[in-house]
């Protein structure tokens, strides 16, 4: 699976490469405009882009930052309110910026196409797997009949998908996440396009099915010579594929070169800044370097640089003229000032610095690194036991959480990691007795909280544990203000002398937060995805509680502000005495915030260690795969890495069964005799 | 599937049956006397002590004065009839019309072909007007003619249908005298042959078909509109797109089956339509349907011609939804129904 | 869209050429609001609808014994040779009926004596009522009795004399009647087309009998020939039925060419009548167009009104290519508030009239016909022979209780309504009366005082019907009325379904408990004479059983009433009018006196038809069955 020849790459010969060709797609100029309630948006600001032959281009930016919309000028596939107003996109020959619909038939799909993100819903559920892969074969390779069906078995076979005979009769339900997204991806390549755009092709799946997903796209950008584009936000998968690197910020590229000159070398203050306030790069128990303020949009009015207004060191010239694109290699161009002669020169922050050594370092097994330190005096807060929760009953039972066990210190910062679906949410949210549990109890400060509980424990439970949700979109409601928003535990437990005091309540919770008191009287759409995930903590704090499960509070915020969110919940942590169970997918991050990391495979808790304990020593084949598959920031370490797969039959437990063994204290991990005599070796125990 | 349908027919053996009781007991609970009413014509003509005595024999002869359970049980055809046979609903027997003096499978002949009769016509027409109206309305949403569209459709919408009724009948019958006000054939007429005979049928419900079409429109396009719109803006249809389908594929065959999920659901009410027909139009135009049939049992309280109908309205109604769910089935594999 | 509207005027244009053909004679289209059930049964043996027993009586007529147009019944000299009456010891009566020669079936077939005796015949057979025809010639006829229980072979009463003649005779109880002659009136029903084949019926001298009837044999072809309307249906009235659209509820029916005749001889000459449903809310429109051309007996003011609009419409006139005329007549009834006049304050004389008093009927009529109708004082229409006979006698005798409050007042004032609900000497609000316990009842508004007293308020609990044009005008006009909360009166509506009222009029316990004590005082409904036959008998029976059993709705309780409405029919000779005017008078008069209700209003109906339909003469009971066959098509 992991073909070393895909993966080690030469920058410096590609950049010759490059340098030596002609581009195969060169936008010049182009500015795409909306129309919006009479209004004209502009979405990209004048932006030119050349694209050559063969290699793999990704363009990184926050959602606003155009990114999207660049590129599906390519394919035509603006929204109808949406035309490019300027510039041109010279492809073979033509101008795309001037097609009409009845040219692109002969473009889209045939010569470029296009991945979309989210697999769930890119596919139609009424048609068969093997249809909608057929349709475009038939239109694109001109078969026919048994003929384009063999084409597409062939196709199925070689995006990974076993079976392909039945799987060809199937519907899109019937296929998991990462399958779909195999079957998308046939989609695009049936039509054996030179050019294939990947808009956030694996931002929905989990880390080992990306890893994977990735590892096929690479593949058949080899067999069929594709030149891919790859649109996205997340640094690691960056790394991991691009040969090069654009940035997008504010409709337009501000930097884009090799990727190891954008990634070691960042000359934009914005690239630097993303890459610092990265948590693989940040150093526990300090502040993640985060970058105030928010992303603009289509409707900030942007004068001079565009990230101006959020650069601590901007300059005078940054907030008055747009800075030219200034040549730093051949290959590596950045529109910036501090490239102007006249400008300052600045160092490379620490961060960068460390980046490039991460290169150097291996991130295997240590077996001499770091072990774990208990503090005896620690204080248990939380203490769930045996917790099992079963859904449905009879023959649909199904397990979400089995036989857990685990206990929380006050004070500590406990993370639940695992792949979607694994059970993570409902043990949080059996924990705040949102979710009833099947058997087993948690307790709260000694007491029984889950199961009939009595009324004053029920309130004393709901102030003391508070939860922050996932989707700041969707958790808020859209039509109360804000002040409401933030009270209503206070409103529906009573817990305020008067008015008054509950107005000072909340513009102390909001100030908390970092949001301005005078915000408790708008509505929540007035506020940016990071400001509402602020709302969201300061309605969980207003209780005052000494517990909050955080659920996965920053997946769904852009780069730039999960920092910023992660450096408040820290904040709080320290200010407040708070205990967080935190629940998360991505391990980089838990592995900054975490004191301890649970992992947690399909409703069972399979390893748990202290976070660099578990990051040294993984033990649990799973927690090994899970590690192998986090993405690196550094790309010469991205792409050497050695994915594991984990395969859940390589257990024996048919002979002997597992058992929840504290192998060395503090680290637990869910293994039979045999498999913990084999950890032990590992540990030179 | 077939273990699937077997249940749901066992489920709607049970329904009926609760039904069947629920209703046969609520029209019992009105206050009213068919044996008095059966006789109140002749009592002019009779002497007391004979009135009484053939009220009596006529409450004993329909088993009045039995309890209700027996009453009902006798009607379904699990009781013995007072004659000494069983002769109920499960043995054919869905009663006999007071009004009509006849029995209710043979009064309801007519009105039910009527019936259908006017409401495939109908149901073709909207659905034939309205699918493709929601759809070109959904594809050009925005447009000119999407919101002229809403606009007349509102107005369809929220008219009820006898106002509309009327302002037709003004229009065509009264003003510009092109359609004939009611009835199903022109009085008096002799037909050369029975084309003719369909040709001056068609011609006499042609405007309540046009009616029950307009009334019918405003709702039907703006749900085939808006579930639309819906399936277009579904990610899957950028997926195709991107393939290089031609709009038209796209649309027709990707989303328009989409859309259609919802618009079936709704349909179930129109499957009823087809048997029920409309109290209200069918009144108003002068139609012999099941409408006014029912209509016209209801107002003059006979009851086993009313409970006939209702019955098989629940029955329509219930087999329909079955139909629905299993037409749905057939559209949505999410759904499907293999075990 | 372009292409629907193309096709709607395709359409429209092949079916305006169909259209166009139809109209090709003078065909008179009969608008009915009442639905033709299909059912043509020789009377109203399953079915008794307005519209049924229209097509019945146009297709039917071959009585011995008819009415006239004056609303007399008479013999029939076309079809009866004789028909004599002879009182028997025993009290019985029998008539001896001779028939004429060379009537015939509109199908040719000569009418035997046989096919005037099998209906009398039949109604005595208890295979009658098993195949579900409501008969009851055997409560009449004697010896039915006995043959309808089985216990006798034959019909002792009913005779087969010769081929000509039959006779029959009446029990005792029935005669002397003074509409007796009625019970001569037999007419001729071919046997062969409503039994079969199968079934005779025999005299061998002491009485006839059927051979062969049973319900297996006869069922099917009575059910068939019961609904069929086709050439194959024979019949003997005017009009043959020839069609019957099921589908379309429409029926046609054309000139019998062998009918007999009426009782004048007067055959008919429209062609041909189509019978076809009409609605209230579209007849108008529908007439306009020329959906139908004739509408009978139009009751409603307003839509009288709208008739006549559509008469005097030129245009119309000019489109349609033929205008209107109309027929009018009074109502043989009229509508009413009905006490009940055993409890409550209704049981005393003084507040029936205090009530009559302080409604303006003259205005109530007015309002409520639009112009169309008026008042009558007594149980009468105006169209009957009585009423017209006794006319000035009616002006000068009867009370007509105009308007007049303080009337009112007075009434009450004598009769003891002088107090307030203290027992104190009555000021203002409701008045009370001091009662005896026996009158109070259990009358909600009584209340008995600490010294044993009992007082009953002037509250009338009124039950209306529901959705009822009079009852909201009674409302507005006489219980919310100012004079009548000035005299000290107060009327509660109680608005209900006509079942439920009908209910409490009878007070029927075996609908429920509830409806066998007496609540409700005053009603609102309607009473109609639809044929001249005013017998009055049992309405206002004494007997406390027959009370008990729903007679005498409005429970008033005078003997002298009852003598006279029985005496009117039963102690009268038949033909003896002179006799039946004067004991009609008297009954009038004392029942204007005792009010136990007040007439409201009588309409005056309108029949609207084609003008080029001449000698169109309709009158209340002179209905269009009968005045069809002496109009003509205007050259």
């Amino acid at each position: 699976m992991n073909d070393n020849n895909l993966y080690t790459v030469d920058f410096d010969a590609r950049a010759k490469q490059i340098l030596a060709q002609e581009p195969l797609l060169s936008a010049r100029e182009v500015e795409v405009t909306f129309s919006l309630r009479g209004k004209k948006l502009t979405a990209i600001r004048r932006t030119s882009l050349d694209l050559y032959e063969g290699e793999t281009l990704a363009i990184v930016g926050e959602s606003g930052s155009g990114k999207s919309v660049f590129t599906k000028c390519f394919v035509g596939m603006l929204d109808k309110n949406g035309s490019i107003t300027n510039g041109s996109i010279m492809y073979q020959g033509e101008d795309l910026a001037q097609f009409t619909e009845k040219d692109w038939l002969r473009i889209r799909g045939k010569k470029i196409a296009m991945v979309t993100q989210d697999p769930m819903t890119s596919l139609n559920p009424l048609k068969t797997i093997g249809y909608q892969i057929q349709e475009s074969v038939e239109l694109h390779q001109g078969l026919k009949g048994s003929a384009a069906k063999q084409e597409v078995l062939r196709i199925l076979e070689a995006v990974g998908i076993p079976d392909p005979v039945r799987r060809y009769r199937q519907y899109p339900h019937e296929f998991s996440g990462g399958m779909r997204q195999r079957v998308v991806i046939a989609i695009a390549v049936a039509c054996r396009p030179q050019i294939l755009i990947c808009d956030e092709p694996t931002t929905a799946l989990d880390v080992t099915i990306q890893a994977q997903i990735l590892d096929l796209i690479r593949r058949l950008q080899k067999e069929q010579n594709m030149t891919i584009i790859y649109i996205t936000h997340d640094l690691g998968v960056v790394a991991n594929v691009a040969d090069r690197v654009a940035v997008m910020y504010g409709g337009q590229i501000i930097e884009i070169g090799m990727a190891n000159e954008v990634f070691f070398d960042p000359q934009h203050p914005y690239t630097s800044a993303l890459l610092c306030a990265l948590p693989q790069l940040g150093v526990k128990g300090e502040k993640l370097p985060a970058i105030d303020g928010t992303p603009p949009t289509a409707y900030t009015k942007i004068v001079g640089d565009a990230f101006a207004p959020r650069n601590k060191h901007a300059l005078n010239i940054d907030f008055q003229e747009e800075p030219p694109m200034y040549e730093v290699t051949g290959t590596h161009m950045v529109k910036s000032w501090l490239r102007d002669p006249r400008a300052p020169k600045v160092e490379q922050p620490k961060a960068i610095q460390r980046l490039s050594q991460i290169s150097m370092t291996s991130t295997g097994t240590d077996p001499s690194a770091y072990h774990p330190h208990l503090d005896p005096n620690r204080e248990t807060l939380i203490q769930v036991k045996d917790m099992q929760v079963t859904f449905g009953s009879g023959r649909k039972k199904f397990v979400a959480v089995d036989h857990v066990n685990f206990e929380i210190y006050k004070g500590e910062t406990f993370s639940l990691v695992g792949e979607s679906g694994s059970g993570k949410t409902t043990i949080g949210r059996a924990i705040v007795r949102i979710n009833p549990i099947t058997s087993g109890e948690v307790l709260f400060k000694g007491e029984r909280v889950s199961g009939k509980i009595s009324k004053e424990m029920d309130t004393k439970v709901i102030r003391s544990m508070q939860m922050i949700f996932q989707d700041p979109m969707a958790s808020l409601n859209e039509r109360a203000k804000v002040d409401y928003i933030v009270s209503e535990g206070l409103i529906n437990y009573h817990l305020y002398n008067n008015e008054h005091d509950r107005q000072d309540k909340v513009q102390r919770a909001l100030q908390e937060v970092g949001l301005l008191p005078e915000f408790s009287s708008r509505f929540p759409h007035e506020f940016s995805g990071g400001q509402r995930q602020r709302i969201g903590i300061a309605r969980s704090l207003i209780m005052e509680p000494q517990f909050i499960v955080a659920d996965e509070p920053i997946s769904a915020l852009d780069v730039s502000i999960r920092a910023q969110v992660l450096n408040l919940l820290n904040d709080l942590k320290k200010s407040r005495g708070l205990t967080y169970l935190f629940i998360a997918h991505d391990l980089s991050v838990v592995r900054f915030i975490s004191d301890r990391i649970a992992v947690i495979h399909k409703g069972r808790i399979v390893e748990l260690a202290e976070a660099e304990e578990l990051f040294a020593h993984p033990l649990h084949p799973y927690t090994k795969a899970l590690l192998s598959a986090v993405p690196n920031p550094n790309p010469y370490v991205e792409r050497a890495k050695k994915l594991l797969v984990y395969d859940p039959d390589q257990h024996h437990y048919e002979k002997e069964g597992p058992e929840w063994t504290e192998i060395i204290p503090g680290h637990f991990v869910y293994a039979n005799r045999p498999e913990l005599d084999g950890y032990r070796k590992e540990m030179r125990l | 599937m077939g273990k699937y349908i077997l249940k749901r027919c066992g489920y709607i053996v049970v329904v009926f049956l609760i039904l069947s009781f629920l209703m046969y007991s609520l029209y019992n609970l009105i206050p009213t006397d068919p044996a008095r009413q059966e006789l109140e014509p002749q009592r002019k003509g009779l002497k007391a002590d004979e009135y009484q005595m053939l009220y009596q024999q006529l409450r004993k002869e329909m088993g009045l004065d039995d309890p209700l359970v027996v009453r009902y049980l006798r009607w379904m055809g699990l009781w013995q009839d007072t004659d000494g046979t069983f002769n109920g609903v499960l043995e054919g027997n869905f009663g006999y019309s007071n009004l009509y003096k006849r029995n209710v499978v043979e009064v309801i002949q007519a009105p039910m072909g009527n019936t259908i009769f006017i409401n495939i016509f109908s149901t073709i027409a909207s659905l034939s007007i309205t699918i493709p109206l929601g759809i070109y309305c959904a594809v050009h949403k925005g447009k000119r003619f999407d919101s002229a569209t809403q606009v007349v459709t509102m107005l369809g919408y929220s008219i009820p249908v006898y106002i509309i009724a009327l302002i037709f009948m003004y229009i065509f019958c009264v003003l510009w005298r092109v359609f004939p006000i009611m009835g199903q054939k022109t009085a008096g007429m002799e037909y050369a042959n029975s084309w003719e005979e369909f040709v001056d049928m068609l011609y006499h419900i042609a405007l309540p078909v046009i009616v029950m079409t307009f009334g019918s429109l405003g709702g039907m396009t703006r749900y085939v509109r808006s579930s639309m719109i819906d399936a277009l803006s579904m990610d899957y249809i950028r997926t195709a797109r991107a393939k290089g389908l031609k709009e038209k594929v796209v649309i027709y065959s990707h989303a328009w089956r989409n859309a259609l999920l919802p618009v079936i659901t709704s349909i179930l009410g129109w499957f009823l339509g087809i048997f029920g027909g409309s109290v209200i139009i069918e009144n108003t135009f002068s139609l012999n349907g099941m409408g006014k049939l029912y209509w016209q049992g209801l107002n003059n309280m006979d009851f086993e011609l009313v409970l006939a109908i209702q019955m098989f309205y629940s029955i329509v109604s219930l087999v329909g939804s079955l139909l629905i769910d299993i037409s749905y089935g057939l559209v949505d594999p999410r759904v499907r129904v293999d075990k | 869209m372009k292409k629907i509207l193309a096709m709607l005027l395709t359409m429209v244009m092949v079916f305006t050429m169909v259209s166009a053909i139809a109209e090709d004679e003078h065909v008179l289209i009969y608008g009915t609001s009442t639905e033709i059930s299909g059912d043509f049964a020789p009377g109203a043996w399953w079915t008794n609808n307005a519209a049924d027993a229209m097509i019945r009586e146009l297709s039917n007529d071959c009585a011995t014994v008819v009415m006239n147009k004056e609303g007399e019944y008479i013999v029939n000299p076309t079809v009866a040779e004789s028909v004599e009456g002879v009182m028997n010891e025993d009290g019985t009566k029998t008539y001896t009926i001779k028939i004429k020669d060379g009537l015939v079936y509109s199908n040719g077939d000569p009418i035997t004596i046989q096919d005037f005796v099998w209906p009398t015949a039949f109604g005595c057979s208890a295979v009658a009522s098993e195949v579900g025809a409501k008969l009851t010639a055997y409560l009449t006829i004697e010896g039915g009795q006995a043959y309808y229980d089985g216990t006798a072979s034959v019909i002792s009463g009913l005779r087969i004399l010769d081929d000509k003649t039959m006779s029959l005779q009446i029990v005792a109880d029935k005669v002397p009647y003074f509409y007796d002659i009625t019970y001569a009136s037999v007419s001729a029903y071919s046997m062969k087309y409503w039994l079969g084949e199968a079934v005779t019926i025999k005299d061998d001298g002491e009485g006839v009998y059927f051979e062969g009837l049973t319900k297996d044999a006869i069922a099917a072809t009575l059910e068939a020939s019961r609904f069929n309307a086709s050439e194959s249906r024979v019949s003997t009235g005017p009009y043959k039925l020839v069609e019957f659209d099921q589908a379309s509820k429409q029926a046609t029916l054309v000139i019998n060419e062998n009918y007999n005749g009426n009782y004048e001889g007067q055959k008919p000459s429209v062609p041909k009548i189509v019978i076809t449903r009409a609605e209230d809310a579209t007849w108008f429109d529908a007439m306009k167009t020329g959906a139908f051309n004739f509408y009978d007996t139009i009751t409603d003011g307003e839509q009288v009104n709208q008739a006549m609009d559509l008469i005097e419409d030129e245009d119309n006139k000019k489109a349609l290519g033929y205008g209107f005329n109309y027929a009018q007549f009074d109502r043989p009834g009229y509508g009413k508030i009905m006490f009940q006049c055993d409890f409550g304050p209704t049981q005393f004389e003084a507040v029936r009239h205090a009530v009559a008093l302080l409604l303006d009927r003259n205005e109530f009529a007015n309002t409520f016909c639009q112009g169309w109708g008026g008042v009558v004082n007594g149980p009468y229409g105006s169209a009957m022979w009585m009423a017209q006979a006794a006319e000035e006698w009616l002006d000068e005798n009867l009370n007509n209780y105009a308007y007049n409050p303080e009337a009112a007042v007075a009434e009450l004032v004598a009769d003891g309504w002088v107090y307030d609900e203290n027992g104190n000497d009555y000021v203002e609000g409701i008045r009370y009366k001091k009662v005896t316990a026996e009158e109070a009842g259990n009358y909600v508004h009584t209340k008995k005082l600490d010294d044993g007293t009992y007082l009953m308020g002037l509250e009338i609990e009124w039950s209306s019907s529901e959705g009822n044009s009079v009852s909201d005008l009674l409302s507005v006009m006489l219980a919310n009325g100012e004079q009548t909360a000035a005299a000290g009166m107060k009327i509660n509506q109680n608005v209900m379904t006509f079942s439920e009222l009908l209910n409490y009029m009878y007070r029927d316990a075996t609908q429920g408990d509830k409806y066998g004590v007496p609540t409700y005082c005053m009603y609102n409904l309607a009473s109609n004479w639809s044929t001249p036959v005013y017998d009055r008998s049992y309405d206002y029976t004494v007997d406390p059983a027959l009370l008990a059993e729903g007679y005498n709705t409005n429970f008033i309780i005078n003997p002298e009433l009852d003598k006279l409405t029985m005496d009117m029919v039963y102690g009268v000779e038949a033909g003896d009018s002179d006799t039946y005017l004067e004991i009609w008078k008297q009954f009038i008069q004392l029942w204007n006196e005792l009010l136990p209700e007040v007439p409201l209003y009588s309409n005056i109906y309108v029949s609207v038809y084609p003008d080029w339909l001449e000698n169109y003469e309709q009158t209340s009971y002179w209905s269009f069955q009968n005045a069809i066959v002496y109009a003509n098509i205007a050259k």
